[in-house]
């Protein structure tokens, strides 16, 4: 009963003009072109990683051409062949799906752990919120990258390790946008309603405050991909994200450090691929925030 | 009230510094493998039982650690980081200043650079908005944004190092060394500053005081100089602090493309020679900078913006 009433007073607060609104906002974003030239190269990214190991040429890592080390690019292997003799192009394919499941799944456990913080801080506020920004504050005086190394170090590099790190170190940010945003929804009329009829806090936060915050969330997320994106590749440059002989971009490009002054052409097209993924993330990100929040627009 | 503000915020650094030098010491102690071990070689020297318990009393290591942090964090207190466990006794305030002046070399000449290169040109681009040196500000920005520092660093390596055989590989034999590493982290540092002043000019262009001061019919040069620049510099000035705060942190991987001995590989050295002494001093160093330059940020905000001292 409080439930229902409650909802019946939370579309009511937002005068139901809630369908014209989201209609509006995604004919703004339909009409940023970066945006949407941003969201198909995502798409084409996704499909890429899904269906590597159909269109990767070769196995990324098994099919090894005897007598063709380093390899300039050519017409049937049109990246060339790396240090070992493997085919580049099936290689960097390969790379798209680590790139890609790191960047997601780290931002799915940071948005979780960040949106839970902060909704827990916004709302409750006073000593709760206290303890909680002194940590979102401590977490955002580590030099992320030194943070990385050292976690990534400690816990022995892997993917597993790769994406539990990144995901736990980089929620601060969600956090703090989130703990602002309910700090000012929690005087709002229909979340005072909602307190007042009952309703449980654990609910309140859940079904009314929690589904407000999911536009800035979402922006976030999308511009918070790219640099994930960097972060990983940068650790397995470093040969401390995911291990060889698993093809990833950054490792790609610790070989072709390695190998620079002979194999030069290994050096270019993890990069490449890397700043096309960052950009189309990033190209989302600003377009989303601009069709969610058109006052923001200069 | 300010003075109020000012002591809360130290208060709350330090306290931020307390955390950060706790969960550091914890996370190293979390590292597998006894350094003793790395030290002597694994294997390679047959030592007794008691040998090693003399080495461990050596450092310190037998105590439990709540003493061991106790009296890391007193020593740190006072300046003293210790000795390295793995370079035999050489101590890790030696091992910094050696590599310093690499790094702030580095950071120095770079923020420089880029502070001259993009505050101009982000106020150009803000001023003739939508000309070509606005869309040339923007894509330099959004590519420069996407590109990782450490792919920069191979590609310019490919151009002038292997190609054209300007600069050097690796390495600091001679100062051109500097040039590429400094070109890459002012690239880095560029980018987002110019879309920041770009921005703040535009979001102060539209207001009323400049209208107002148009309309009084003050020549355009003066309104751009003395209300729209000095108003629109104030997000740039957290920006700067904050990419200052954390610049150590682009040098890690930049010091390690090129192979140069600053703080950076420092850093990654320790890290993979498990020498926790010197990783575990270089983080809180690390987190003090930033909580510093954050602070002094504010306080230069509130200097300059009257508004923040009243309120």
């Amino acid at each position: 009963m409080a439930t229902s009433l409650s909802q019946k007073l939370d579309t009511g607060s937002r005068g139901g003009g809630r369908k014209t609104n989201r209609s509006r906002a995604v004919a703004r974003f339909l009409d940023n072109r970066l945006a949407v030239t941003g969201l198909i190269i995502i798409v084409a990214l996704v499909l890429v990683a899904i269906f590597a190991d159909v269109l990767a040429p070769h196995h990324p890592n098994n099919d090894v051409f005897s007598g063709r080390r380093g390899e300039a690019p050519s017409i049937e292997h049109p990246f060339g062949f790396d240090h070992v003799s493997r085919d580049l192009l099936s290689r960097v394919i390969h790379g798209t799906r680590i790139a890609l499941l790191v960047g997601i799944t780290s931002s799915a456990i940071a948005v979780v752990i960040g949106v839970t913080i902060g909704a827990i801080a916004g709302y409750f506020g006073g000593w709760v919120d206290e303890v909680l920004s002194l940590l979102i504050d401590t977490l955002m005086a580590f030099p992320l990258i030194a943070l990385l190394i050292v976690l990534a170090a400690v816990l022995g590099p892997s993917l597993t390790t790769t994406i539990t790190v990144i995901g736990v170190t980089v929620w601060a940010r969600y956090a703090r946008v989130v703990r602002a945003e309910v700090m000012s929804l929690r005087e709002r009329d229909f979340i005072v309603a909602a307190r007042a009829l009952g309703g449980q806090d654990g609910q309140i936060v859940w079904r009314h405050v929690i589904p407000n915050v999911m536009g800035s969330v979402i922006v976030l997320a999308s511009l918070q991909i790219g640099s994930i994106i960097i972060l990983e590749s940068a650790l397995s440059f470093l040969g401390l994200g995911v291990r060889p002989p698993t093809a990833t971009w950054g490792g790609i490009l610790a070989d072709g450090r390695a190998f620079i002054m002979r194999y030069p052409h290994i050096s270019i097209f993890p990069g490449v691929m890397i700043v096309i993924t960052v950009l189309a993330f990033n190209f989302l990100g600003d377009g989303l925030r601009d069709a969610l929040d058109p006052h923001e627009q200069p | 009230m300010v003075k109020n503000y000012f002591a809360f915020r130290v208060l709350k650094g330090l306290l931020v510094i307390f955390l950060i030098s706790i969960v550091t010491f914890v996370i190293m102690r979390l590292m597998p493998g006894d350094p003793v071990y790395l030290l002597l070689g694994e294997g390679n020297i047959q030592i007794t039982q008691e040998q090693i318990d003399a080495i461990h009393a050596k450092w310190g290591l037998d105590r439990p650690y709540h003493e061991q942090y106790l009296v890391w964090a007193r020593n740190l207190f006072v300046g003293d980081f210790g000795e390295s466990i793995i370079r035999m006794g050489v101590p890790i305030r030696q091992m910094i200043f050696e590599a310093l002046p690499v790094t702030a070399l580095l950071n120095v000449f770079a923020i420089a650079i880029a502070l001259i290169v993009s505050i101009p040109f982000g106020i150009w681009a803000a001023l003739k908005r939508n000309s070509i040196i606005d869309y040339a500000a923007s894509v330099g920005s959004a590519l420069g944004i996407a590109t990782p520092n450490f792919w920069m660093a191979l590609i310019l390596i490919l151009v002038f190092s292997v190609r054209l055989r300007w600069t050097p590989v690796f390495g600091l034999r001679s100062w051109q060394g500097y040039i590429l590493p400094v070109v890459v982290l002012a690239t880095e540092q560029m980018a987002v500053i110019t879309r920041v002043m770009r921005g703040a000019v535009l979001e102060v262009l539209p207001q009323d005081y400049v209208r107002t001061a148009r309309g009084k019919g003050l020549a355009a040069q003066r309104v751009n100089w003395r209300h729209v620049l000095s108003n629109a510099l104030l997000p740039v000035i957290t920006v700067v602090g904050f990419r200052i705060a954390f610049l150590l942190s682009g040098t890690i991987v930049v010091e390690t493309v090129f192979a140069l001995p600053g703080i950076g590989r420092l850093f990654t050295d320790s890290v993979i020679r498990l020498d926790y002494q010197v990783v575990q001093s270089l983080v809180v160093i690390f987190a003090f900078l930033v909580v510093v330059v954050n602070l002094l940020t504010d306080m230069l905000y509130a200097v300059i913006d009257p508004r923040i001292r009243i309120a």
